[in-house]
């Protein structure tokens, strides 16, 4: 986090007030945020899916990164200050310690992702094997 | 198995086919690999999960970048020829634009693992079946892949 702020700080800070629209759904920005204090919420299809208070947080990574819509609106609660990279490529092309931070992230968020649905087929085998067994038993009887 | 060095960081390597790379559970010795040539298989606890065979393919990547041991076994399934980039972060580190390649790369399997789980999900709501997931599983990552 604190390396992340550190890169940060070299960008310019938007500040925002309560229920302040800081990305929203659907919008391609191509750019990056870094939480340097206060509190946002993530909306998504109209309910708050998670709360983001940590400073160092970074918002719009897989959007920036992929060239992408973003898959949420982010807003303030009470209100926050926000770094803003308007061309992330090239922020984390001259910040190697926040382009490392962003991979770590993405690769603990892989690391879940991947173990859910490698749990989940598990789980469908399972149940694809119990639903067989039901069947062939049905037969006999 | 003879590696041939080019950059003191940079390794050429060849290893025929059946050769475990890396190891379900191994430790992480900070090396990446990147595929040159040949096919691979990434197994998980000893089941096939898929076959890499592009050249510029890379692994090992996650456990550098996590510092945790290895979450998958990939097996060569042909003669393979891949490079090994030692102290992966230290020269990632000094190559940017490696780094972002890598992170954009992780960003597309993530969206990829993303999907594929939210498929998932929605095939259990129309079988109207109860597996065992909390159901705000997908909203209680604090990580919201914005």
């Amino acid at each position: 986090m604190e390396q992340i702020l550190v890169a940060a700080a070299t960008l310019p800070v938007h500040v925002l007030g309560p229920r302040s629209v800081l990305v929203s759904e659907g919008a391609r920005t191509g750019k990056l945020y870094i939480l340097k204090s206060g509190d946002l919420e993530v909306v998504r299809d109209g309910s708050t899916v998670a709360a983001i208070g940590d400073p160092g947080s970074v918002i719009g990574d897989m959007s920036a990164l992929l060239d992408l819509p973003h898959s949420a609106t982010v807003r303030t609660r009470n209100g926050a200050e926000v770094h803003v990279a308007d061309d992330a490529d090239a922020f984390l092309a001259a910040h190697p310690a926040a382009a490392r931070h962003i991979a770590r992230l993405l690769a603990a968020r892989l690391h879940k992702t991947t173990a859910l649905l490698v749990d989940m087929r598990r789980q469908a085998k399972v149940r694809e094997d119990q639903d067989m067994f039901d069947k062939i038993f049905a037969l006999l009887e | 198995m003879a590696a041939e060095a080019t950059e003191s960081w940079l390794k050429f390597d060849f290893f025929p086919a059946g050769t475990d790379l890396i190891v379900q559970g191994g430790e992480a010795r900070g090396s990446i690999m990147v595929l040159k040539e040949g096919e691979v298989e990434v197994l998980r606890d000893g089941k096939y999960v898929s076959t890499i065979k592009q050249p510029g393919a890379i692994f090992g990547e996650m456990s550098v970048l996590l510092e945790r041991p290895h979450s998958a076994t990939v097996r060569t399934i042909t003669d393979v020829q891949l490079y090994v980039i030692e102290n992966a972060l230290t020269v990632l580190e000094a190559h940017p634009s490696w780094l972002l390649q890598i992170a954009r790369l992780l960003a597309q399997r993530v969206n990829t693992t993303t999907a594929q789980l939210v498929a998932l999900k929605s095939r259990e709501v129309e079988q109207d079946d109860v597996l065992v997931l909390p159901t705000n599983v997908f909203s209680s990552w604090g990580d919201p892949q914005i």
